[in-house]
């Protein structure tokens, strides 16, 4: 059974729109009703009409607009990634958690990590996709946000590590160094970087590869500075995104 | 309040008795480092890093006729009065401007703004074969408490200077932590060694926020590790 914060985005936000529909039609039909018995039938007509576009809104436009803001394809992908991770999911985490557990030199317990993976989203209603990676499995380690987040190829030590296609570290001496690089070398707007873990001061991103094609990145994370690269076994790691790889094989993501 | 990369905003007034904090860093670190100068190698050049203005000579007796002094604060690298030195360099301590081997000692007194695996392994990187690799850094033993009551975070200092209150970056790990990252940087577990330190008895006056935590913890102020003290050979 999934939790409310595990469904995908498009799932919750029209379970959002349902919820105020459901509310505002019910409040307005009490007032109606109320109205009525006192047989004020003018007065009655108002929350009738709200009730009435409470109908129209949950049976209509609710629709239209998950569908706007999460077309149908990008959802279909979601749930079909959801469903397919499953067996997987917990497997791909004990697997980037010991990873972290072969980390030299560092406290392991302020690493955290995730695996994000390379999917087309749908972004207007056109059908034209474009490539993003989408973080489909809850961190190891302490810190981190909920899967289920997209970031823009365009964006981040992710992004930078999918377009080189080799691993990529990065580190940061202090809040402020993290807040200025990340708008000017990753890409992220000042209000982005507002929305991120900034406790992290060191960060690698390793290439997930099956066959010839990157299919996603293993990402890592400390609040130590200065943790990577030096920290890591590179045959550990890469061993881990062979692991994933793996795993995605058997989940069916990628064949 | 202040946040700052560097030590500019300190400079002019790092050194000031007013610091006592600082001022009792000093005193623990001539006495955890009394003996040290006697092992380094007695020819070569020394690196100082993150050197202000100078500590190799008070703390271990270098000629200056052998530092090359290194910091990333313009400012801090022009504090008059100074220690003299061969060459001053404004660069980052974690990607060293040097070849391989040119060191045959590498010194850093209170390195902990600039502490971590690219650090010590660029200190390894620049010593030569038999070089020596001084540093101290503040204990995890007296900093972790004073932060948790000051709230600033396990990875920032606090300074009190004359234009407000300024947030530094500073990395505090274990004494055990400490000599792993040496480890892992490439010194030899066998030929390295981590020693704690306290406030020397006749030290004076004591800092608040060195008094704060050893309160907190209820043992005497000269009974609370304040410094580590690293020292490999290559």
């Amino acid at each position: 059974m999934l939790s409310l914060p595990e469904l995908p985005k498009p799932t919750k936000f029209r379970l959002l729109l349902r919820c105020i529909a459901v509310i505002v039609g019910v409040f307005a039909a009490f007032i109606a009703s109320v109205l009525v018995q006192e047989n004020l039938y003018m007065w009655a007509v108002l929350p009738t009409t709200i009730l009435l576009l409470a109908a129209l809104g949950e049976f209509v436009l609710a629709d239209v607009l998950t569908e706007k803001l999460y077309p149908a394809t990008t959802a279909a992908i979601l749930s079909r990634l959801e469903e397919n991770l499953r067996g997987y999911h917990d497997r791909i985490r004990d697997s980037i958690a010991r990873a972290i557990g072969s980390l030299k030199g560092c406290d392991r317990s302020q690493i955290s990590g995730t695996f994000h993976l390379k999917v087309d989203v749908f972004i207007t209603l056109g059908g034209v996709s474009e490539p993003a990676l989408v973080q489909v499995v809850d961190y190891s380690g302490r810190l981190g946000g909920k899967r289920w987040r997209f970031t823009a190829i365009t964006k981040g030590l992710v992004g930078r590590c999918l377009r080189t296609g080799k691993p990529e570290a990065v580190s940061f001496s202090s809040e402020d160094e993290y807040r200025k690089r990340m708008v000017t070398e990753f890409g992220f707007t000042k209000a982005e970087v507002e929305n991120r873990t900034r406790d992290a001061r060191s960060y690698w991103a390793q290439p997930v590869i099956a066959g010839r094609d990157i299919v996603g990145i293993l990402y890592l994370f400390s609040t130590e500075p200065q943790v990577f690269p030096r920290a890591i076994n590179p045959d550990v790691l890469e061993g881990t995104a062979n692991e994933i790889a793996a795993y995605l094989e058997g989940a069916r993501i990628i064949t | 309040m202040t946040s700052l990369a560097g030590y500019d905003v300190l400079a002019d007034e790092y050194y000031d008795a007013s610091h006592k904090t600082s001022r009792n860093f000093d005193q623990t670190s001539a006495e955890a480092l009394k003996d040290t100068g006697t092992a380094l190698p007695a020819e070569g050049l020394v690196l100082e890093v993150g050197a202000g203005r100078g500590r190799a000579g008070e703390f271990l007796g270098t000629g200056g006729h052998r530092v090359i002094q290194l910091d990333n604060s313009a400012k801090m690298l022009t504090i008059e009065p100074r220690e003299p030195c061969l060459l001053r360099i404004l660069h980052r301590a974690e990607e060293l401007p040097f070849l391989e081997q040119t060191f045959s000692a590498v010194v850093a007194f209170l390195c902990d703004p600039f502490l971590g695996l690219d650090f010590l392994a660029e200190a390894y990187r620049v010593l030569r074969e038999g070089g020596l690799f001084v540093a101290t850094t503040p204990a995890y033993e007296w900093g972790a408490p004073l932060r948790e009551q000051l709230n600033i975070g396990s990875a920032t200092t606090r300074f009190f200077t004359r234009s407000g209150t300024v947030l530094a970056p500073s990395v505090l790990v274990k004494r055990e932590q400490l000599a792993r990252m040496a480890e892992t940087a490439g010194f030899d577990r066998r030929r390295l060694h981590v020693t704690a330190h306290r406030l020397p008895a006749d030290a004076s006056p004591i800092s608040p926020d060195i008094s704060a935590p050893a309160q907190k913890i209820g043992c005497d102020v000269h009974e609370l590790d304040i410094l580590y003290r690293l020292v490999a050979s290559k």
